[in-house]
């Protein structure tokens, strides 16, 4: 399905702060969970040399297509109709191929949004999408964006996370987005770019449980619940803590030596206060 | 080269002197004492400006808290201005891609005190803004929960530029609602250091350890409101 006459150099392309850029990043963030999950395949393809080629997600069978237009005017009908002709085209191939796919105009301003929604020509009308992806000046603001809190909720590794910590998920997923090698197809693989984030803790991307932290990890947690308002949560794969106004993420993988040294800390000194528990983080 | 804000009490002069001098001359206890001063004469300062707003959320890093921020809550209270108080323990973290220009300049929040209540206002202090990194990350941490009409930035030394920095990270009418006083502006860097800054890195001079032992350091602050919340 590619057409080799459109690539344009592929990832060599890829500069890391493009409209481009942050929406892959933001459909990364998306897929993510899935991936981390249940295993599904997704990969990414900038410039595939598809007719609507600016990026090819493969989820599992399924193909999804994207026109990214940051672009304050774009119409159905501009440059003799171009978008209209080119995703007509890509509906005919998928079509024809019995691909499961869907096609996606995205944009950058609201009004465009609306002209493309309102305007859509009849034969794409219900097979073709149009979606609104605001265009953010680097990968932090993407924290802030609505649409994609509750998935940074989801993949982060405190129960509680802030705008500081969608911040530091969305640079990380962002870095792992430039840095990461497409395979011999020209494809990067998902699953790739969440090794990359979770091989450094300071992302704080959530985790499997281990299936062991500590030799003694059942009195470590005896200890902390002697500890009054104390709570503690290990559930996404990193070691959460709350007492009163106080709150902290052990800032180490559970089943490292940090964490294990902080492990073998509570066990030889029996905090029985906050305060002692806080001296020995 | 230096520029300093004018009028400076010429005790305000000597305290930024001091900080700049080495740990030789000036040791750790004159050295805290200095920043405590610093943040008491930045409240006599503005007394009549931060009175005007309301409440305050008084947002400092742990370095910071025993000693600039000390000093600023001292002159708060004194001024009696109703102040709630947030901690922030952060850690650095720069990434540096090795395919690309792009980087991952972060300041991860690894333990927070945050004293609940309404505020008018966030006063965010900080021993020297450089990077900025710190300060925008613990003012994004709170600034859309607490949604304050206005944000104050004090720093008593700055690098060049720092304002802007700080501001970039947040939209235009987030923007709107941050004023910024230092006392010196700095306009070189050498490393993580800028020169003259503060003589150093902070934690150091201050006697709380190195980049990596400063986040075990929980200060006298945050333990006195901890005992008087309960």
């Amino acid at each position: 399905m590619a057409n080799t006459d459109r690539q344009r150099g592929g990832q060599n392309n890829k500069k890391g702060n493009r409209y481009e850029d942050h929406f892959s990043v933001c459909r990364c963030l998306e897929l993510a969970p899935g991936v981390m999950s249940d295993g599904s395949f997704v990969s990414f393809r900038e410039q595939s040399g598809c007719i609507v080629d600016d990026l090819h997600i493969r989820e599992n069978e399924r193909h999804h297509y994207y026109q990214l237009k940051n672009d304050a005017g774009i119409t159905w009908g501009e440059k003799g109709g171009k978008l209209r002709d080119e995703f007509a085209e890509q509906l005919e191939i998928c079509t024809a191929a019995g691909q499961d796919h869907t096609l996606t105009v995205v944009v950058s301003h609201a009004d465009r949004k609306s002209s493309l929604d309102t305007n859509m020509p009849s034969a794409l009308a219900k097979r073709v999408t149009v979606r609104l992806f605001a265009a953010v000046r680097r990968p932090s603001e993407l924290a802030t964006l609505p649409e994609i809190r509750e998935v940074l909720s989801e993949l982060s590794a405190s129960r509680t996370p802030s705008v500081e910590l969608f911040s530091g998920l969305a640079q990380g997923f962002h870095l792992a987005w430039v840095e990461t090698l497409p395979g011999p197809t020209g494809e990067i693989d998902l699953a790739d770019i969440i090794s990359f984030v979770r091989d450094q803790p300071a992302f704080r991307l959530r985790r499997c449980v281990p299936g062991t932290i500590h030799a003694e990890w059942g009195s470590f947690t005896a200890i902390l619940e002697g500890i009054p308002g104390l709570k503690c949560y290990t559930d996404r794969g990193y070691f959460e803590w709350e007492c009163g106004r106080e709150r902290g993420l052990f800032p180490h993988v559970l089943d490292g030596q940090d964490f294990g040294r902080f492990v073998d800390r509570v066990l030889q000194k029996v905090p029985e206060t906050i305060d002692d528990f806080v001296g020995l983080l | 080269m230096r520029n300093f804000v004018s009028p400076l009490s010429a005790e305000v002069l000597d305290d930024l002197d001091r900080l700049t001098r080495p740990a030789g001359e000036v040791g750790t206890v004159a050295y805290r004492e200095a920043m405590a001063r610093l943040g008491q004469g930045f409240v006599k300062a503005y007394a009549d400006r931060l009175r005007s707003i309301g409440r305050l959320l008084l947002v400092c890093t742990n370095e910071d808290a025993d000693f600039l921020a000390r000093g600023v809550l001292d002159g708060l209270n004194l001024a009696a201005i109703k102040t709630h108080v947030a901690c922030f323990w952060n850690d650095r973290e720069v990434f540096a891609g090795n395919r690309s220009a792009v980087t991952a300049d972060m300041a991860p929040i690894v333990r927070r005190y945050v004293e609940p209540g309404e505020v008018d206002a966030m006063l965010v202090v900080k021993s020297i803004i450089s990077s900025a990194c710190v300060v925008r990350t613990n003012i994004s941490e709170l600034i859309y929960d607490y949604q304050p009409s206005r944000v104050i930035v004090f720093a008593p030394v700055v690098l060049k530029g720092a304002e802007g920095r700080v501001a970039e990270e947040f939209d235009e009418h987030i923007q709107q609602r941050f004023e910024f006083f230092w006392f010196a502006e700095d306009d070189e860097k050498d490393g993580d250091n800028v020169r003259p800054g503060i003589g150093g890195q902070v934690y150091e001079r201050l006697g709380i350890g190195t980049r990596q032992e400063k986040n075990d350091y929980v200060p006298a602050l945050v333990k006195e409101r901890r005992l008087l919340a309960q």
